[in-house]
């Protein structure tokens, strides 16, 4: 069954069949990928340095709260979902026998995909974002994602149906099972309700948003970065060493446990916030129990490679893939371990989740892709690689940026999370200036930023090689055409096929051949010959049922981590003090969005000594029960924000955006002077009100209705009483920061309790 | 059938029969014990970590918090015990003013807590300056005391009784006088 180059093939022996695979939609997607690696690295790389020099937010547009959602959404939809589309493409025609069912939804898919990329480039610096994690793209743009990825279902399982190979292998189960789940994440966690082109709220607030968030978020760390990264190496690994599959048996339990567990994990990111936390411990008990299900994955990539470890001195593929697979490893040891409460405690918040995601995105997603890479472009371009050597210096570089990357970040992490808990002998906060324990870890940044700038080097070694090759092939005046294979022709395809009886496993059976009668047991026969090679055997046959299984598999933990919070009353019990914002404080609230104020600093103090001494009391679900979505952030690189309202005066609030070196010499946040000189907008704030009251928001008609006037009202109160704390900051009253320091001066003010009291 | 593998292997290494995907082989190796019995624990632990945290033998949020308070409490109360009592007033502030020492350590706690808002040099910014002779809030050096301990909420003065103790405060009110 080799492949041969289009001209071989032109009479096609009795029994076989000819099939075409499309390989110019894989070159496709490996151009996209490394494209938008190098693009989302750069990116990594730009904000990495806004860390160390707050100078380099030299534009509105280009600040750190804008460019790290693009980064994020580059790397992992962008760089990763290519990468996971070229190793889709190019296994699963050769796995079922059968080219890719529809070169125009191909090509749909393809050129849909990279407008979506577009899309989010553009959008997001120009502040447009849904504001959650890896979901931040606003409605169009998430129903592109919805429908370019039902285009890519299709295609994917048209092609299944059209397979020669009865049974599905091992990679193809983790491509079903990510193509479904991600399906089902992204529709639910993109319910919102539109107010503008570009703008919306989420349907849920606060603790269930969390909840639907997270679950979200984390299982697209599992079926876009995980399962189908799993499927790939299932392929590319076996084909670049030319070994057996460790062990089917560990394939099978690997695969269901994991796919039934992942999805229950999503809590883990909410510990000591306001999620119930029965809810959080199911998170975390779920998650420990992946531990095993994940290095499923490890032990049968690293035990198929026994006896051909000289090989991975000479392939620089198959080093990439050995890296790549213990940097998993290590990732899914550390997951469970960061999701035990204790562990959390410390963690969360911290650049030890950074260091965590770049271990597994660098390690695990990056040298997984790279390793198909160089395994797929002599295959792609029909000639050798250009350079084994550069290959090799990419792998050696790449090794020792993720190596100083997570290095550094797990000791700025730990190194803060003890600070910011640490009390001195007197019972006070050691540290109750947080910028002391920002200034502590800079030098940790400055080396993050080195280890990333070596792993984009290097990485643009991978385009020379590319291009290098590409050339080469040309020079040597490849045939790039489809490549074609002979195949058997399916006999069990043929069911009513007189001449072609069915074995079990899809074979003639020529002793089988005669005529008998049929006899009233024959359908229990038929089923014992079915599941003759176990049940799991027939079901690999059975591509629909698989697929079905699949989808329950990851329902059951959906549904029972989901409803019963949403269900239950004692999950948010209610705070009579709680009013909805005003409209201006809700404008400056998405003016926070607009400016990813979020991804620096959270709004959730968690019940732990140290930080109720620090932020005072601790949040509770009933505080937001108007957050339209949540704003709890995941990451602390400011001090928490909950409860800032009245800590300072308006004086303060308008230098810390002019200047905010000017009150804290080494702070890292950036200025934000636009903000004294962009108009107010009130146009949409009646708009926004009308669809925040649908939402359950207890606006009254007349407040919707008056919302515009009541924002000028109180926008005048508070330009009045800044222009009266500090003369330099008079008239401001029709100017974006009024409302972002209403909004500030609001946080945290309806609870009016001290040191957590109730 | 082939076995393929190093010798020293310890499993079988039977190739299945059938299994063939794009030249791609598997092998009919069992999982491997260790494997399945970390699994098992894990899932043991689950369960006894759910019924342990129902049964209350491990802390749930509001006992560790409850705990953590009284942790710190006692440390304050014996902080508090320890510390030199200072008394406050009129006279033993007024002793401070050319107490050179209680003025450099003063300066050091205007640099890191009050220059952000008062200026270095006194100069005042977000909050009023120090370098002329006028008080808007304060009237007298008790008074100075107190605004500094408990700050004027409402004009955005923080508190500062919960990072200084009465010696720091002490030492910066006469630090502010030095202008
Ligand atoms: C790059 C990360 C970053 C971004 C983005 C950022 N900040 Fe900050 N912020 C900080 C850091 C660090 C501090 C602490 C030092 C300081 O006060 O400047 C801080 C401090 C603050 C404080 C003072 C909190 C306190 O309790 O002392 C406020 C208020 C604040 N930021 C608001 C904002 C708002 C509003 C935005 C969005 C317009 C924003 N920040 C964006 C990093 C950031
Ligand atoms: C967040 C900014 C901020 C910080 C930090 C701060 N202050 Fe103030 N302080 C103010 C403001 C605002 C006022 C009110 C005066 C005004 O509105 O001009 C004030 C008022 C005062 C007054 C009363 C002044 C008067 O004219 O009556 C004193 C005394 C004072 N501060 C001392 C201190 C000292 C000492 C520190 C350091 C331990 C400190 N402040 C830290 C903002 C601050």
């Amino acid at each position: 069954m080799t492949e041969v180059s289009h001209s071989g093939v032109d009479d096609v022996p009795e029994g076989m069949e000819k099939i075409r695979y499309d390989d110019q939609t894989v070159r496709l997607f490996v151009f996209a990928t490394i494209f938008w690696g190098i693009v989302g690295m750069a990116v990594g790389v730009i904000i990495a340095l806004q860390l160390v020099v707050p100078e380099t937010n030299f534009h509105k547009y280009f600040t750190f709260g804008r460019l790290r959602p693009v980064h994020t959404n580059a790397v992992i939809f962008a760089f990763a979902g290519n990468a996971i589309f070229a190793a889709v493409y190019y296994s699963t025609q050769r796995l079922v026998k059968a080219r890719m069912a529809s070169d125009l939804l191909s090509k749909i898919h393809f050129w849909g995909w990279q407008s979506i990329i577009v899309a989010a480039a553009i959008t997001l610096p120009l502040g447009f974002t849904q504001t959650k994690e890896y979901a931040e793209l606003e409605w169009p743009i998430a129903i592109a994602i919805a429908v370019i990825w039902i285009v890519f279902a299709v295609n994917f399982f048209w092609t299944l149906k059209n397979r020669r190979e009865k049974h599905l292998y091992v990679a193809l189960w983790f491509y079903i099972a990510s193509i479904i789940t991600v399906a089902v994440l992204h529709v639910v966690n993109n319910l919102v309700i539109p107010v503008g082109w570009l703008e919306s709220y989420s349907i849920f607030s606060g603790v269930h948003d969390a909840m639907v968030q997270w679950w979200y978020g984390h299982n697209a760390v599992a079926f876009v970065l995980t399962t189908p990264f799993l499927g790939l190496m299932y392929y590319f690994l076996p084909k670049a060493a030319n070994r057996p599959i460790f062990s089917y048996k560990l394939s099978i339990a690997h695969f269901w446990s994991l796919t039934f567990i992942y999805i229950w994990a999503g809590p883990h990111h909410l510990h000591y916030t306001s999620l119930p936390e029965w809810a959080a411990t199911m998170g975390m008990v779920f998650s420990v129990m992946l531990w095993m299900p994940s290095w499923g994955g490890m032990i049968n990539g690293l035990f198929t490679l026994r006896g051909a470890w000289d090989k991975v001195r000479k392939q620089p593929e198959l080093k990439f893939f050995v890296a790549g697979i213990t940097f998993y490893g290590m990732a899914t040891f550390e997951g469970p371990m960061m999701s035990v409460k204790i562990v959390n405690s410390l963690s969360h918040y911290t650049d030890w989740t950074i260091a965590h995601v770049h271990s597994a995105a660098l390690g695990w997603n990056g040298f997984m892709t790279f390793g198909m890479i160089y395994w797929l472009l002599p295959k792609l371009w029909k000639t050798k690689l250009w350079s084994k050597a550069l290959a090799n210096a990419h792998f050696w570089l790449a090794l020792v940026g993720i190596l100083l990357y997570v290095i550094a970040m797990y000791s700025a992490g730990i190194t803060q999370g003890l600070m910011w808990r640490a009390f001195d002998e007197s019972g006070n906060l050691m540290y109750d200036n947080f910028m002391e324990t920002v200034t502590a870890i800079l030098p940790m940044y400055w080396v993050r930023l080195v280890g990333g700038t070596l792993y984009l080097v290097a990485t643009c070694l991978a385009v020379v090689n590319l291009y290098m090759t590409i050339r080469k092939s040309k020079e040597e005046g490849r045939d790039l055409s489809d490549p074609v294979a002979l195949v058997p022709v399916p006999a069990w395809k043929h069911k009513d096929d007189e001449e072609a009886p069915e074995g079990a496993d899809g074979t003639v059976d020529p002793a089988e051949g005669g005529e008998r009668q049929p006899r009233w047991d024959d359908w229990l026969y038929s089923i014992q010959e079915k599941v003759k090679h176990g049940w799991h055997r027939a079901l690999e046959g059975w591509a629909l049922m698989f697929t079905i299984l699949t989808l329950i598999a990851i329902l059951i933990g959906s549904v029972v981590g989901i409803v019963p919070l949403f269900t239950m009353k004692s999950t948010v019990p209610e705070i009579e003090s709680v009013q909805p914002y005003t409209p201006l404080e809700w404008e400056g609230r998405d003016i926070y969005i607009a400016e990813g104020c979020h991804v620096c600093h959270s709004q959730m103090v968690r019940p732990l000594v140290s930080e109720i001494e620090r932020y005072r009391d601790y949040s509770k679900p009933g505080e937001d029960i108007y957050e339209y979505p949540f704003l709890w952030g995941s990451k602390r690189t400011g001090p928490d924000l909950a409860r800032v309202g009245g800590k300072y005066n308006h004086a303060w609030h308008a230098l810390h955006f002019k200047d905010p070196q000017a009150i804290e010499p080494d702070s890292i946040m950036p200025a934000y002077p636009w903000l004294f000189e962009d108009e107010l907008d009130l146009s949409r704030t009646s708009r926004k009100l009308r669809a925040l009251q649908r939402l359950g928001v207890p606006y009254s008609d007349e407040e919707v209705d008056n919302a515009e006037e009541l924002a000028r009202t109180q926008a005048e109160q508070i330009a009045r009483e800044l222009g009266s704390q500090n003369p330099d900051f008079a008239g401001l009253e029709n100017k974006d920061v009024i409302a972002l320091i209403a909004y500030l001066q609001r946080l945290g003010t309806d609870i009016k309790t001290d040191e957590g009291d109730q | 059938m082939s076995r393929t593998s190093p010798e020293d292997s310890k499993y079988p290494d039977v190739i299945i029969e059938g299994h063939d995907y794009d030249g791609i082989k598997e092998y009919d190796n069992p999982m491997p014990a260790w494997w399945l019995w970390i699994f098992y624990a894990t899932i043991a632990w689950s369960v006894f970590y759910i019924a342990a945290l129902g049964a209350g033998w491990i802390a749930d949020y509001d006992t560790q918090l409850e705990r953590g308070k009284e942790r710190i409490a006692q440390k304050q109360a014996a902080a508090a015990e320890l510390a030199p009592v200072i008394e406050v007033n009129e006279e033993t502030l007024t002793d401070l003013l050319d107490d050179q020492e209680a003025l450099s350590r003063g300066a050091d706690v205007y640099a890191t807590r009050c220059a952000q808002c008062h200026g270095a040099e006194g100069q005042g910014g977000i909050g009023a300056p120090f370098d002329d002779d006028d008080w808007l809030f304060a009237d007298g050096l008790v008074s100075q005391f107190e605004i500094i301990r408990d700050g004027l909420a409402a004009e955005g003065m923080p508190a500062h009784d919960r990072m200084l103790d009465d010696q720091e405060i002490a030492d910066v009110t006469a630090f502010i006088n030095s202008f």
